[in-house]
This record gives structure tokens, sequence and C-alpha cells, in this order.
């Protein structure tokens, strides 16, 4: 065959080639072009770890900006034990600096692991001390430290914040406002898991917003203090008081015993006093729940104040069960069933007043759902549909049995007669506020719904004063005030035997002050109190103690004052009602001619200033809040008749109370 | 002839070609120093460099020598081949599980390489040979014995990639030499006709037993693992490519085997699509070269080397892009002029002095 013959084989060859390498380019094409996306996202992942870098926390504050919860800035160390040079002598080195011991360091430092944390959270100098070692292998990031300044002040209504965020209260409820926007950081690795490439910062982390509370820390602080000492006293399994302010459903203290130190959570002796008892643990309320009888009787009609019921002698049997009171009670106002808490007397009105009725009106306070106070784990309580009731239901849950209701519901319902009738949701967050303290949210007051009329809560209202003034709530009276309440005793049901127990179960008192106008409505329960001596009303002078420091500290004047006209200025919203009645205390001081002189009034609240004013007869003008800073007239200036006294606050500082 | 270069012969070279090779084996450099593999760092790119002046060497000593002498000495050649791959078995160091170098002064050498060139001049000598004209099917029953005893010597250091290369080349030679394609064709179809027969009369753990035996690497774990991080590498370059900096797969040790028989990959992840296409253009450039060498030459011999050599380089090249990215399974096969390894660029630039002697001599 000639060689210009064989031609045609050479381009055979050629064109399969030619062939081929159109496939693979093609080859290339659909890699490089069509799934490259695919493709350089798994490349990615592969050689670059994300970091999260921590935002900084955002505060928790009380209602006027006290910090309850801050974070503070600290540092992470971890290792990456691939690229630490000679483990023992690093070991050596740190662990004075860290205060650990060089042989857990050093275990950790030859872990099989790429990336191991050798201590969380320290302290700014300390990260600065590892960072002056300058050992390869070794990192820190910022990873922000939580304090709680007022360590188990409010502890269940904070909770507290994990490695990874909130882990019980406002800390979990609101972790995503507080925990600000975490950063990202790319740490790029090899095929060994060697970090090769520093840090690089892809996203700043934003820092987390301020929750402020509608706590109130002298408030907490009192009732923390007066709960704590009840709680030892007593020897009760928990103890809790919740006081909330009617008018907003603002929650103004939670305090539960055992109680916890968030800043140092873990050391507890079970997790059990984390628990935000007030809110997650319902019990059976008792004789308070005569209350929310009361009201549905008093709002239907069924009954009124005057109206006789028989005791019965003090026992009463229904379906074939027999009810006993305290004392063998015979003809007995409705007033007087209250005061007394009878049990036969409740039973009669309870049964006058219908299954149906019954169930709405509880349902309408509020029980047997969750308030939506925003907290983690709230139970609804119970209260089952009249459908599911025996014989029994209706009487026993006139007595408050058979029903059960957390702290924070019982406290809420009762609230809602101390508001006029209308239930108010109860809440614990006025605010959200950023970085730079500009609020971003606010939270205001929400009705959920009218429960009982205007009419009603004055009758109530009445016999629940009677209650305190006459009866078996006597030990929580506050002198100068008038307090309505009402005392419960429950023994709790023996899981044994089905039956309740003679021992005591939940002694509690629920009621609000200042009757005509209440300032505040507080539950105190005390769980299984073990010292008999306390007696079955030992909740009421915890109630007492609680109620008087805060109406103290609210400046509220005893009921013997005297009333004073208030003008405010124009467009200046006052921060008290006008209709709030003000003590007088001014010692009457003239000028020569007879005139009175104005008195020094600076540094003065508004209405301690107003008291002493009050018999001057002025008409006063009021502009901003807080405590008195300037004065006009003057001090020492004798007064006309019908002058107009000038009065200019201004926030008063945090802890002058 | 003696050995010497003629002015006249100095004329025909061919610069173009030559041009191809030297631009691939810059790339090649480039791309190596980039890579800082292992303890060696900058020391791999000097050592391939010192390969490729050793391979220039050789280069020059082939084209300098007429290709028709060379192949009359193919028998020759070939048959020392067999005895240093027979050598291997006794003399023959491991390295990772493969028997294949053999220890000549301070280098170590893979005699399966260079024994493909012994091969493609022994079977030239033999499809020329005067006594063998036309080819029959008898000639052809005389292959049999000289493509198995190799194939099986290479398969069972094992270097099952190089084995497989002698098939390609075979081909290519027989079509090249003018065996009647009716033939051919023949021969083909029975060839695939008698490959799944013969699979079939095996039981499931002899097929397993061929497969680990032609194999041992046959973890699927690790070859897949292989050839997901060389997909990765490719497709992360995407048009353009990452760049010598970005190229963190190639960079980072994701890749295996990157600077030898993935470094396609690594090129592909740095310079992307385009880059991949230059690269291809490169190789298309020095095959249609060797076509042209083939299709020039004065007689069937030179036409038969140069169409063996432009062969056999086309096989690998396709071969290892194909196993790279993933259209072939993988065996081990270098990327001529590419990959790190001094028998491959030693044999590359024998190839291409055999191409070169070819061209040379065209108007001889």
């Amino acid at each position: 065959m000639s060689v210009q013959g064989l031609r045609p084989r050479v381009l055979i060859l050629a064109a399969i080639l030619a062939v081929a390498f159109g496939g693979v380019t093609a080859r290339l094409g659909q890699l490089q072009i069509l799934r490259h996306a695919e493709l350089s996202a798994m490349a990615e992942r592969q050689y670059s770890r994300t970091v999260v870098l921590h935002a900084q926390r955002g505060p928790i504050v009380d209602r006027q900006g006290a910090t309850l919860a801050a974070s503070s800035p600290a540092e992470s160390l971890f290792a990456q034990p691939r690229s630490v040079g000679d483990p023992v002598r690093v070991a050596a080195r740190l662990a004075p600096i860290v205060r650990m011991s060089p042989a857990e360091l050093h275990a950790a430092l030859v872990s099989p692991r790429p990336f191991v944390w050798l201590r969380r959270r320290l302290p700014p100098a300390v990260a600065e001390r590892v960072r002056a070692l300058r050992e390869p292998g070794l990192g820190l990031v910022a990873e922000p430290l939580r304090l709680y300044p007022n360590r188990e002040l409010a502890a269940h209504v904070l909770g507290f914040e994990g490695v990874d965020g909130g882990l019980e209260g406002i800390e979990r409820a609101w972790n995503d406002t507080l925990q600000g926007g975490p950063g990202k950081a790319v740490v790029g690795r090899d095929a060994l898991g060697r970090d090769v490439v520093t840090q690089q910062v892809l996203q700043p982390p934003a820092p987390g917003n301020g929750v402020m509370l509608t706590l109130d820390v002298n408030i907490q602080y009192v009732a923390e203090r007066e709960i704590d000492a009840a709680y030892r006293r007593t020897g009760a399994k928990a103890a809790m008081a919740v006081v909330l302010e009617p008018r907003t459903g603002d929650v103004l203290a939670i305090a539960i015993r055992p109680t916890f130190n968030p800043n140092t959570f873990l050391d507890v002796p079970s997790r059990d006093v984390w628990r935000n008892r007030a809110i997650t643990d319902p019990f059976e309320p008792g004789s308070t729940f005569k209350v929310i009888l009361a009201a549905a009787a008093l709002e239907e009609g069924v009954v009124r104040p005057s109206d006789r019921v028989f005791g019965e002698n003090g026992a009463i049997t229904i379906a074939r069960t027999t009810i006993h009171d305290w004392k063998k009670y015979g003809w007995l106002t409705f007033a007087e069933v209250l005061q007394h808490s009878s049990n036969v007397g409740s039973i009669k009105v309870g049964l006058a007043l219908g299954g149906a009725r019954y169930h709405r009106y509880m349902s309408a306070f509020g029980f047997g759902a969750p308030t939506g106070v925003g907290l983690p784990g709230e139970s609804r309580g119970l209260l089952r549909d009249p459908q599911r009731w025996s014989g029994l239901s209706l009487p026993t849950m006139s007595i408050g049995q058979e029903v059960s209701v957390t702290a924070l519901q019982m406290v809420a319902a009762v609230g809602a007669i101390a508001n006029g009738g209308t239930l108010m949701q109860p809440h614990l967050v006025r605010a959200v506020f950023d970085a730079d303290g500009r609020e971003a949210r606010r939270f205001g007051p929400v009705a959920v719904r009218q429960v009982i009329s205007a009419e009603t809560v004055r009758t109530l209202t009445r016999l629940l004063v009677g209650v305190v003034d006459a009866g078996t709530g006597h030990n929580a009276a506050i002198p100068g005030y008038q307090v309505a309440g009402k005392t419960g005793t429950a023994q709790k049901l023996d899981p044994a035997t089905g039956r309740y127990s003679r021992a005591p179960g939940v002694l509690s008192f629920v009621g609000f002050a200042p009757a005509d106008e209440p300032r505040f409505v507080m539950l105190v329960m005390l769980d299984e109190p073990r010292n008999e001596q306390w007696g079955s009303e030992a909740a009421a002078p915890v109630f007492a103690a609680i109620g008087r420091a805060v109406l103290r500290y609210l400046d509220v004047p005893p009921r013997d004052a005297r009333p004073v006209q208030i003008v405010t200025g124009p467009g200046v919203e006052s921060p008290i009602s006008a209709r709030v009645r003000l003590v007088s205390t001014a010692a009457d001081a003239s000028s020569a001619d007879g005139r009175p002189l104005m008195p020094e009034l600076r540094g003065q609240a508004l209405r301690q200033a107003l008291a002493t004013l009050a018999p001057l007869r002025l008409r006063v003008d009021v502009t901003g809040s807080g405590l008195v800073i300037r004065q006009v007239p003057a001090a020492g200036t004798a007064l006309e008749p019908g002058a107009t006294a000038r009065l200019v606050l201004a926030s008063r500082s945090r802890g002058s109370q | 002839m003696m050995v010497g270069i003629d002015r006249r012969l100095l004329q025909n070279v061919d610069w173009p070609l030559l041009g191809a090779a030297l631009g691939l084996i810059a790339l090649s450099a480039t791309t190596l120093a980039s890579l800082n593999v292992g303890r060696a760092g900058s020391g791999l790119v000097l050592r391939q460099l010192a390969w490729v002046g050793l391979g220039t060497l050789a280069l020059l000593v082939v084209a300098s020598l007429d290709y028709r002498r060379l192949v009359r000495m193919g028998p020759a050649l070939y048959v020392l081949g067999l005895a240093v791959l027979g050598a291997v078995f006794l003399l023959g160091r491991t390295v990772s599980g493969a028997r294949r170098w053999i220890i000549v002064g301070p280098l170590s050498m893979q005699p399966s390489e260079i024994f493909k060139l012994c091969f493609l001049l022994m079977l030239v000598w033999l499809l020329t040979a005067r006594w063998a004209q036309p080819i029959t099917l008898i000639i052809l029953a005389l292959l049999v014995p000289i493509v198995a005893v190799p194939f099986v010597l290479i398969v069972r250091q094992p270097d099952l990639g190089t084995a497989l290369l002698l098939w390609p080349l075979l081909i290519a030679l027989l079509v090249g030499a003018g065996v009647r394609l009716r033939l051919l064709g023949g021969l083909a179809l029975a060839g695939f006709a008698a490959l799944p027969v013969a699979w079939l009369a095996l039981k499931d753990y002899q097929r397993e037993r061929i497969l680990v035996y032609l194999d041992p690497f046959r973890d699927p774990l690790g070859s897949a693992y292989n050839v997901i991080q060389a997909k990765i590498a490719i497709g992360s370059g995407q048009l353009l490519g990452k760049g010598i900096a970005g190229a963190t797969q190639s960079r980072l040790a994701f890749l295996p085997e990157r600077h030898t028989d993935f470094i396609f990959a690594v090129f592909a992840e740095m310079w992307g699509f385009v880059g991949c296409l230059v690269l291809l253009l490169c190789y298309a450039w020095l095959l249609l070269r060797g076509f042209d060498i083939a299709a020039a030459a004065r007689d069937p011999v030179g036409r038969l080397v140069a169409l063996g050599v432009t062969s056999l380089l086309a096989a690998q090249i396709l071969i290892n892009v194909g196993m790279v990215t993933g259209l072939l399974p993988v065996v081990g096969i270098p990327l001529p002029f590419m990959s790190y390894g001094g028998s491959s660029m030693l044999v590359s630039m024998m190839a291409l002095g055999l191409l070169l002697s070819v061209r040379m001599r065209q108007f001889q």
C-alpha cells in the first residue's frame, strides 16, 4: 500500500481523536459552567469552617432601668491540637493562667479532634495573658459573659443564659431579641483540619437589644425578702409571691423559693429550683377561689351580700360525700360566708349559680388557659368542661377544689376585680430598646375582657375588705389602708389514697390594696408548710408585710389623707392620677403678716410636695416627673391666696428609694 | 547512519511541535510550583525540571537516530524491555503497594513507561516487515503473545493503566498499517462479543478477584474519594478559575495525587474552563503536528512510528483527563508533560524525539 493511500487512515484516527477531545471539553463545560455552583459550594464547605462570633447580648433592666442582667466582654480559649507545637510545654505554660490543671489541658491538647474548647469566657485580662504566650494552635474568640448583678433577685423571671443562648425565663423567651445577630467569621482549613487562613470576619456581630421588664427591683426585693423569711420560718416546700399592677397587668414582682443564683445556675441541688413555679406549677387554690365564685354569683344576681344562707351546722352531704366547715355555722349572710370562709355556704351559692354559669365565669377570669405572660413553660392549669364534671364537681369547685390554677392566673383574676372588672393580661416586658438605648418597641397594657361589672366590683370589694377587717384575713391587714382579700387553705390530694390529706397543703392569701384605688394585687402562697405553729393563715402576714412596703414605696397615702386639687401644666402628662388623695403633713408656716410662706420642696417627690402644698390652697403647675428640682416661688416667699406654684421635676436617680 | 546531527536535518525540526511541548512543560512547572507538596516544597519543581533536562537529552539522542534503525532494533528492545519488566518483580521497589520502580543509580525508573516505546517499535517492525505483508489473520494471531506477555507482566506490578495503554496503541497501529478495515471490524466485534461471554462465564467471587487483582486499590470509598475531590476541584474552578492563591482544594491537600495523576484537576481549579481549553488546545496542537508528521512521512515505517507515538500520547491524555473528570474509571495514568514523574517525562520526551526523527527525515 502506498503512503498516499494510507492518508485516510491517519484522518480516521485524527477524527476519532477530535471527537474524544470534543467529549472531554463538553465534560469540562458541564462541570465548570453548568455545575459550578454546586461544586463550588461543596468546595466551600470542605475548606472553610464558619465560626460564629457572639454578639454582645442585650441587657435586661427593670421598669426604671436598673440592671438585672448584663453582658461583659470575655473571650473563650480554644485549641487546634494538630497545630499545637509541644502539648506538654503549652499545657505547663497555660495552666497557671487559666487556672486549670496541666494534666487536664494536656489531655485536651492531644485530642484527636481538630478543635477543642479549653476554657470558655475568660476575663479580658486573662485572655490577654494567653495571647501573650504566642503559642500556635491556641485561639481566642470573643464570647461575652452574662452577669446577674443582683444574684438571686428575680432569678426565676430572668432565667439564665447558657453557652448557646437563653435557657430559662426571659433569657430564653426573649433570646432572639437579646442575643442580637451573631457575626460570622471564616477559618480556612486543609484536608488535615489545620487552619491555614487567619480568621476573616464576614459579618460583624450586631449587639442584641435590651429588654425592659415591668418588674420593679424595689418591690421585687421586698417580695424576695419576705418570701425568703416565710420560706425559712415555715419550712415550706416552696413559697412564692406574685405582685401585679391591676390597672396595667404589669408584673411588679415574682418571688419564688427555693431559688438559685443565675450566675452559677448549674450549682443547684436540683434543677427543680430553676422552675418558675408561679407559672409552671398549678395548685388547687382552695378558699381563695371563693372570690371567683362570689364574683360570678354577685354578677349573676344569684346572691346579694345580705342574703342569708343556712350553714347546716357545719356539714353538708352531697353525692354521699360530706364536706365540713371549721365551725358549726348557723345562718350566715353571704358577706359572712366569705368572712368565715364557710364551705357549706359557698357550696350552696355554687349550687344556686349552677355549673354552666360558674364555668363561664371561671373561663372568663382566665382559668384553664395560659395567661400569655410570655415566659417559657407556662401551665394552663386545670379547668374541666362541665360535661366532664361529676356530681361532686360543682360543690367542690365552689370551694376551690377539683380545679387547679397557677399563681399568676389567680393573681391576674383577682387583679380583674381590682381593675374595675376588666381582666388584664399579665405582662412582663415593657419595652425593647436597642444598643443605643433607643426604644425599639413598647408593650402597653392589654385588656383581655370585662368579666364583671363595676357595680359587682364595688360590692365584692366591700365583702373582701370585710374578710380582712373582720374575718379570716385579719392577719393581712395593713394599718392605714383598706385591704381586700381572701385566705385560702387547700388540702392536697394524697396520690396514695386519692383523698384530701389532713396535712396542710397550700396556704395562700390573695388580695389587693388600697381597696378603693388598688395599686397592687398580690398572691402569697406557701406550699406544704411544715411548722404548724404558724397555723392556717401563715400567708396573710407575708401579704401584709410585702403590701405595707409596696404602698410605702409607691407613696400611697394612708386613708386619713385629705384631698387636694392638682392642676397639671399644659401638655404635661401627670404621672399620677388626678383623683389621688394626699397626706397633709406640712406644718403651717406663716409670714409675719399671717400670709403663708412657700415651703422648700426641692428634692421631694411630687406626692410629698403636693401634700405639703395642699393646705395652702394654691394652684399647682407641674412639669416633668420624678423629684422637684425647681420651684417658683422660692422657699420662704409669702404667698397670696389662690397663687400658682410652679414645680419642675426631673427623674430621680436610681436607688434613691 | 551515524549518531550526529546533519545540517539538513536541522532545517526540518518541527518547532511548533517543540513549542507546544515547551508550553505544556511551563504550565506543568507553574502548577507544581504552586502546590508545595509535602516536605519537598519547591524541590518538586526542581526535580521535575531536572527530568526535563534529562528528557531533552534523550529527545536529542532519539531524534538524531534514524527511526528506521530504531525500528530495526525493535525486537531487541522489546525482548530487553520484557527482561527488565521481569526484573522488576525480583528487584523492583515497592511504593504504595505496587512494585513498579527499579533503581538505577540515584534515579528510580518505571520500566513499564519506557516499555511502551519498545513495544511501539516492535509492533512497527512487525507490521512493516516485508514478510508480513499483506497483514492477515495469521499475522494478527502472531501479535497475540507479543501483546499478552507484557500486558500480564505490567498488570501484575500492578499498573493497570499502563497495561491498558498497550491496546489503543495496538489498534492505532493496526489501523495505520493498513490492515483491512473489514478484518479489524471483525476482530473488534469478536473481542466485544467475547468480553461479556467470558465475564458471564466467571463466578461472582472470581469476577471480584479479577477486579481486585487488576486493581488492588479498588476500595470504593478510596477511589470514589479521589473522583469526588477531583470533580469538586474542577467544578469550583468555574469559568475563569480561582487563581493560584484561591485554589483551596488543590493547595489544601483535599485532592489526593494532585501532583501526579490528578494534576489536571489542580490546573482546572486554578485556571477554570478557559485555562483548560488552552491546555487542551496545546495538546490538540501537539497531536495535530504528530498526525501531520505521520501524513508527511516518507515511508510506512515513519508514518507508523509517528502515528503510534501520536496515538500513544493521545490515549494517555484522553484517558487521564477522562479519569480525572469522572468520565472513565480511575486507572493510574499520568498526564504527559504535566504530571510530576521522571519516567513519564523522560518517555514523553523520547516520544517527541521519535516524532522529530521522522519529521527531520521526511525529505530524505
